[in-house]
């Protein structure tokens, strides 16, 4: 079967049995024909709880997949492939939030999307990169735990001096990989291209960047812009998706060490399963974890308006 | 009891030895992009001795205190002794670490022997390649 043969199997079946495939932006781009939705994690939860399908194939990792169950629990929702989890979302469980909480009386503790269901029962809202502003700054709290990633929270906190934060010392090793060193070679090489980069970025980077923004964000800048070249500071597939929607213009990876390898276990082989029926984990949530999560991204969602 | 003790929180909160040090003798960088846990130990090292030691660790709670501890630990000791440095007196001196998070004490151990060992290659010292198991690079 080739890739071609395998893409149209995949189309007719999810529609023959009613299944709706979500792709992130970080999967590759045979991915991304099948799908009938592509965005950043929390786009394509929404678009997960408005559809009518009754089976949500979800090409991430886990925490994407239990955020869709979260939103429409009715719905069978099978994560890709299993082994396809977010280290970032490891890096802090409940316990541990529970002994900073303990720590620091008087703080709302708000987490990033890229969290399990679990630790979301006990955070008070939940944000994204590109929400993350808005909604903490409409939250009354002045005090603010942010967990996990403090290259993100720092961003964040530097656009709301008003307000105090706490971090934790985690953050998204992808992003991680790319040091001020990587800005300095890549200006040299590309002096008339702007650097776009992504707010898990550390700090050096962003400071040296010429628009910071989420990944859906990045991509809209990009293509409106009237520049001709760019220097894309977050995952690698996002400079290849650039390059495909806009031929006219120039794309280079800041770093080529900026792969997300667990975005890139899910394969189409493995989509392919799943719409046979025989791939893929169902993602099960008891409803006291559900509800509880539930209530922090409906926070996020009241904050967000 | 509570799953993380008092030292793993005060030492995941306030980090001893954060940073880099620009002019390192030697540096340790464990872990791999599945796991999550990035550690990477510099050493500034004068007369065999760890005159300094700072580390960048971006992880869980567990890991972020078991490069502090470890670092704590090493600190104007001899490399003889660093080399001996163990996880679970890493371990032991947290108090303890939940079950599912002892290889993060097992990083701190790694990230200081790989420092050592990237201290004793760029100077041609000899040394034990006993003490350097490949799987621990």
């Amino acid at each position: 079967m080739t890739v071609r043969e395998m893409q149209d199997e995949i189309i007719r079946l999810k529609k023959e049995r009613n299944i709706c495939i979500l792709a992130h932006a970080y999967q590759s781009h045979d991915i991304w024909d099948v799908a009938d939705y592509v965005g950043d994690s929390f786009g394509l939860s929404r678009q997960a709880a408005g559809t009518d399908a009754d089976t949500v194939i979800m090409c991430g990792v886990r925490f994407m997949a239990e955020t869709v169950k979260i939103l429409a629990p009715e719905k069978k929702v099978l994560l890709s492939n299993s082994e396809a989890g977010c280290p970032m979302a490891e890096q802090i469980d409940k316990e541990l939030l529970e002994e900073l909480k303990r720590h620091l009386p008087g703080y709302a503790a708000v987490c990033y999307i890229n969290t399990t269901a679990e630790l979301k029962t006990v955070c008070d809202v939940c944000v994204t990169s590109s929400s993350a502003k808005k909604i903490i700054g409409n939250m009354p709290e002045d005090k603010i735990l942010f967990v996990p990633d403090c290259n993100l929270g720092e961003y964040i906190a530097g656009q709301l001096p008003e307000k105090t934060f706490e971090f934790m010392h985690g953050g998204c090793p992808t992003h991680l990989r790319m040091s001020a060193a990587d800005v300095k070679k890549a200006r040299r090489e590309h002096p008339a291209a702007l650097l776009l980069v992504h707010p898990e970025c550390r700090p050096a980077v962003s400071a040296l960047a010429d628009f910071v923004g989420s990944t859906t964000e990045i991509m809209e800048y990009a293509e409106k812009s009237e520049a001709d070249e760019f220097i894309i500071g977050t995952e690698n597939s996002i400079v290849q998706h650039l390059q495909m929607n806009c031929p006219g213009k120039r794309f280079y990876p800041l770093s080529k060490d900026c792969v997300c390898h667990n975005m890139k276990l899910t394969t189409l082989g493995d989509i392919y399963d799943c719409v046979l029926g025989r791939g893929g984990e169902d993602i099960t949530l008891d409803e006291e974890t559900r509800l509880g999560a539930k209530r922090c991204i409906d926070r996020m969602l009241e904050l967000n308006r | 009891m509570a799953l993380y003790s008092e030292k793993v929180m005060d030492h995941f909160r306030s980090p001893r030895n954060v940073g880099v040090i620009e002019d390192a003798d030697g540096v340790g960088e464990v872990g791999n992009a599945v796991c999550g846990d990035i550690m990477k130990i510099y050493l500034k090292i004068e007369n065999d001795i760890i005159a300094d030691v700072k580390f960048e660790t971006f992880g869980c709670g567990s890991a972020i205190a078991s490069s502090s501890m470890a670092t704590e630990l090493i600190k104007g000791q001899p490399l003889s002794e660093a080399l001996k440095l163990t996880n679970k007196a890493v371990t032991e001196a947290l108090d303890g670490l939940p079950a599912h998070k002892l290889h993060c004490s097992v990083l701190a151990e790694q990230a200081i022997r790989a420092a050592v060992k990237d201290y004793y290659d760029k100077n041609d010292i000899e040394y034990d390649k006993s003490l350097f198991p490949e799987h621990e690079e």
